[in-house]
């Protein structure tokens, strides 16, 4: 079993990502069940040109908020313009505001079968 | 019945006392607009009136609406759709084409389709994007300025659209419009949802206590991490930080623009809120003006509305955020 996977988020999203509601049901289907495995996470922002906050939040802001700091040492991000960094450090900061250090990763989110994802 | 005559030039500085005008129609089944001395309005002015008279139709009112006598301020209200979304049908004295980078009719926000933000985004970008930055985006993965215009629009509009979708219970319109004289590019918005205030109440929001009226409502609404959707974190999943407003509000005014709010009875300006006695904006309208030639910079200046909006330096211990991206 592959140790790391990568997510081609123009395959998942298309070039510019506003649906907090999709982030939060990648994250809950797809994304967490591969941390909770060990795997890490290369997060491909080839053709991305815009990501909302909504989006971010929902995505790597609430992925820090369960999981904290720890997550970052797994989770990595290529290809990533500078609007779209700008609003992935910034989730990722106000996530980890959120997180509580007693805080495993919710153990009720589990991933559904026919998860439906782009792995590299 | 009421009679409402609308006379002379309505822009975003004069959004107060249309809307005044426009209340006179609160509690009458029959209204009766008059448009015929109308010489000209902008789409903030358009939007807000799309947004008044949809609200009337919502309650079930009888609107009567006399078109502008003068054919340019007629032409352009055909243009941006106006009586089309009303399904007034008007011949149009003129042949539909590619508006060449000036305007975006007015569309309707329907649903909660995951790409519609996205694609009125992009639309909206392509449209009022100068001829060289749509080249840019179509042929160029670079970083220059022209793309940053267009990564801004779409941005912005993302987050306006996000936020009808997100708190509004009815639809919405959207368009906007470049004005050459003054160099702004004005994005406006009208919903017939259930209004800022009423979002708060509704969803359990305990910042609902918090505000009294609905200009206390506009007030908490563009303050960072502020949403009636931020309480709700259903397994620590919620998919709303409250900052979008904050920093278009923010970028609107550093940018040489400016923003107008308004639902329910609050109206909002950065000098002024006002909550109107009579009359109230049956949802919720945003309009914000930004400077075209400030898009260059975009990304340095949401960079500073990050960190002086929602307080973001520091807020990383020990760890060097710069290592994440490869």
């Amino acid at each position: 079993m592959k140790d790391h996977i990568t997510v081609v988020m123009q395959d998942v999203f298309g070039i510019s990502c506003g649906s907090g509601t999709a982030a939060v049901g990648y994250l809950k289907e797809f994304l967490l069940p591969q941390l909770q495995a060990g795997r890490s996470v290369r997060f491909d922002f080839t053709g991305v040109r815009v990501i909302n906050s909504s989006f971010g939040n929902a995505l790597f802001g609430n992925l820090c908020k369960m999981m904290g700091d720890v997550v970052l040492e797994r989770v990595v991000f290529e290809h990533v313009r500078p609007i779209v960094k700008s609003e992935i450090s910034s989730s990722i900061a106000m996530g980890l505001r959120g997180f509580k250090p007693r805080g495993e990763v919710d153990k009720s989110v589990t991933a559904p079968p026919n998860v439906t994802h782009s792995m590299g | 019945m009421v009679q409402i005559n609308l006379n002379g030039t309505y822009k975003d500085t004069s959004l107060r006392s249309l809307l005044l005008q426009l209340y006179k129609g609160a509690g009458c089944e029959r209204i009766d607009l008059d448009l015929s001395s109308l010489k000209f309005l902008t789409s903030s002015a358009m939007a807000a009136l799309i947004g008044v008279i949809r609200g009337w139709e919502h309650d079930g009112k009888e609107v009567y609406i006399a078109p502008p006598c003068g054919s340019s301020c007629l032409t352009y209200m055909q243009r941006m759709n106006f009586y089309r979304l009303f399904d007034i049908e008007m011949e149009e004295p003129f042949t539909r084409r590619d508006p060449s980078s000036r305007f975006v009719p007015f569309e309707c926000i329907k649903g909660r389709s995951s790409d519609l933000a996205d694609l009125l985004g992009q639309q909206i970008a392509a449209c009022i994007a100068p001829e060289e930055a749509r080249m840019e985006v179509l042929f160029s993965d670079d970083d220059s300025s022209q793309t940053g215009f267009y990564d801004g629009i779409v941005y912005s509009v993302s987050e306006l659209v996000k936020n009808v979708q997100q708190h509004s219970k009815g639809t919405g319109v959207i368009g906007a419009q470049y004005y050459p004289s003054t160099g702004l590019t004005e994005i406006a918005i009208a919903d017939v949802g259930v209004g800022i205030h009423n979002s708060f109440i509704e969803s359990g929001s305990p910042l609902a206590a918090k505000m009294k009226n609905d200009a206390e409502a506009l007030e908490l609404a563009i303050q960072p991490e502020v949403s009636s959707k931020t309480h709700l974190d259903v397994i620590g999943l919620g998919e709303n930080r409250g900052v979008g407003l904050s920093l278009l509000t923010w970028l609107a005014t550093h940018s040489g623009g400016s923003y107008v709010l308004a639902s329910g009875q609050g109206f909002l300006t950065p000098n002024s809120v006002e909550l109107f006695p009579c009359g109230s904006f049956p949802g919720t309208f945003v309009c914000m003006s930004f400077k075209r030639s400030s898009f260059a910079h975009f990304q340095n200046m949401l960079e500073n509305a990050k960190r002086i909006v929602l307080g973001e330096d520091s807020v990383i211990p020990n760890r060097n955020i710069e290592e994440l991206f490869l």
